[in-house]
């Protein structure tokens, strides 16, 4: 008996120490997944940086890409200091906010935002979250490339990703934020709180900053301003295809951690089941149908790229619900209404060089619109609020989610460049427009031996 | 500056957490940081303002 008695201790023993190693299996695993979301998104930097500057003029290529490099490199240390303690902070709003909240995960002056033995995970998630807000200023960048003075587009850049962003995520991209909480809002792949807010605070901004010099004619009818390297451009696109792997997979929650919904399963950020599998399915699936709903209207291949974006962003709310064939119906949608869309900017008198605000903002709102249209009656929390009834995924949540997207993109870009104009730090002077912001500031040139034309077969 | 507690080895610091060095606070130097920020955009925008200024001068406006 006595032995019977050890033998089992000794198997339990066995047990807890094989069940000890796999929770740390599970946690190491858990921090390398998001930790590699984040170079995953650096290559969307690196895409948005060869898409300015292929899609400048020959005069501004290098300005373009010193624009896009400094947007990244202080939209980190602002998310440090700020933008991270506002997501917390600002839940469940619109006028409750969580000071203590913001304090124990966020605090850079506390001690979790640093080297710290009893807390592995927070500066992993803040590097994610950096990135998204990254995201949102290389989104804007590439609308006002050739006019805008780097001074102030850095502003913009901070007010946009350390702050406009994140007050749409914390309230529509936690599971106690009011538009989760009140109105169902579901926006699994940020089409609204990243991509429409980017968008719009790019339209406000370019109201205030004005076409490009040689956009419009007297008449009121556009010229086409080609940037000088449209190769360069398409695999800009395709490296932010690449790097959106990165920021969808960091948009799901891994299993069986303390601060997992599950034990076994993954989840979206509001807590409701998913699998990685959808994810993949969905995905490639609705950059097909972006891409070829732009090809079957344009036969442009720098729209056809645009339309992968587009096919994605059309997807993004619902991505984690939707069946794969619907995805590329709406990404096939999305890719389809992009040059019209654009043209109907264009022809309000809005230069938005590289089409951010068709491809973000406007087809961002599809995306938010398509979820309540297709994915209405999906429970939108995983169990429903104390003393609440279960909200539920509707088109009108949508859209009051969409508005407030919307709202949060355009009014502070308008504003905060409105302001900046009065200072005279908005746009660049008129001969240094014309002349080129190369040649004007830059201490290099873009090609300095020149781009030889192609020879002709007689030659 | 350097390591944080009285005794050198890990055991403080597996009971404390946070082992980050540091001269001064947390405080200090999340402002000097954010001077280096501020000062960049200052020297920045100088630079920017006189190009342009230079460029207009050599169109003669």
């Amino acid at each position: 008996m006595e032995e019977q008695v050890a033998d089992l201790l000794a198997r339990v023993t066995e047990l807890e120490a094989a069940a000890g190693k796999s929770t740390v299996t599970n946690t190491v695993l858990a921090e390398i997944y998001y930790y590699i979301s984040i170079p995953l998104m650096i290559i969307i930097h690196a895409g948005f940086l060869a898409y300015e500057m292929g899609a400048s003029r020959l005069k501004n290529v290098l300005a373009s890409g010193i624009k896009n490099i400094l947007a990244f490199a202080f939209m980190v240390p602002t998310f440090y200091y700020f933008g991270w303690f506002f997501y917390w902070y600002l839940q469940p709003g619109p006028f409750e906010f969580s000071w203590q909240t913001g304090i124990d995960f966020a605090n850079p002056i506390g001690e979790v935002m640093g080297p710290n033995l009893a807390d592995q995970a927070t500066g992993v998630f803040w590097g994610a979250f950096t990135l998204f807000a990254a995201t949102t200023a290389s989104i804007f960048s590439g609308a006002v490339i050739e006019r805008i003075q780097v001074a102030g587009f850095v502003i913009l850049a901070i007010v946009l990703g350390s702050f406009a962003w994140v007050v749409g995520a914390a309230w529509g991209w936690a599971a106690g934020g009011w538009l989760v909480t009140d109105w169902g809002y579901h926006d699994f792949g940020a089409a609204g709180l990243v991509h429409a807010i980017a968008g719009f605070f790019a339209l406000g901004v370019l109201i205030n900053l004005g076409p490009r010099i040689g956009k419009f004619n007297p008449d009121g009818s556009s010229n086409d301003l080609q940037g000088h390297n449209m190769p360069l451009t398409c695999i800009g696109l395709m490296l932010i295809i690449v790097g959106f792997w990165g920021f969808l997979m960091a948009c799901l929650i891994i299993p069986g951690e303390s601060w997992s919904w599950f034990g076994d399963k993954w989840a979206s950020i509001y807590g409701t089941p998913m699998t990685l599998s959808t994810l993949a399915f969905n995905i490639l699936m609705g950059f097909a149908g972006g891409i070829i709903g732009a090809w079957a209207i344009t036969r442009d291949p720098f729209w056809m790229m645009s339309g992968a974006l587009a096919g994605i962003i059309s997807c993004a709310s619902g991505l984690d619900i939707f069946h794969p064939a619907m995805c590329l119906v709406i990404g096939f949608v999305g890719g389809a209404a992009l040059k019209p869309a654009a043209a109907i900017l264009e022809k309000m008198g809005i230069d938005d060089a590289v089409g951010a605000v068709t491809v973000h903002g406007t087809i961002g709102l599809w995306g938010v619109l398509a979820c309540g249209i297709f994915a209405s009656g999906f429970p939108a929390l995983q169990a429903a609020p104390e003393g609440a009834d279960m909200p539920t995924i509707s088109i009108m949540g949508q859209i009051v989610g969409g508005i407030v997207m919307f709202l949060l993109g355009f009014v502070p870009g308008y504003v905060v460049s409105l302001i900046l104009k009065m200072f005279g730090l908005l746009r660049v002077g008129e001969a240094a427009e014309i002349a080129g912001l190369d040649p004007t500031k830059v201490p290099l040139r873009a090609y300095p031996e020149g781009i030889a034309p192609s020879a002709t077969p007689a030659e | 500056m350097g390591w944080p507690f009285e005794n050198a080895d890990w055991a403080e610091a597996f009971e404390r957490g946070a082992y980050y060095a540091g001269l001064g606070s947390e405080m200090l130097w999340v402002i000097l940081s954010a001077i280096c920020l501020i000062v960049a955009l200052i020297m920045g925008s100088m630079h920017e303002k006189a190009a342009y200024r230079r460029e207009e001068e050599r169109n003669g406006k």
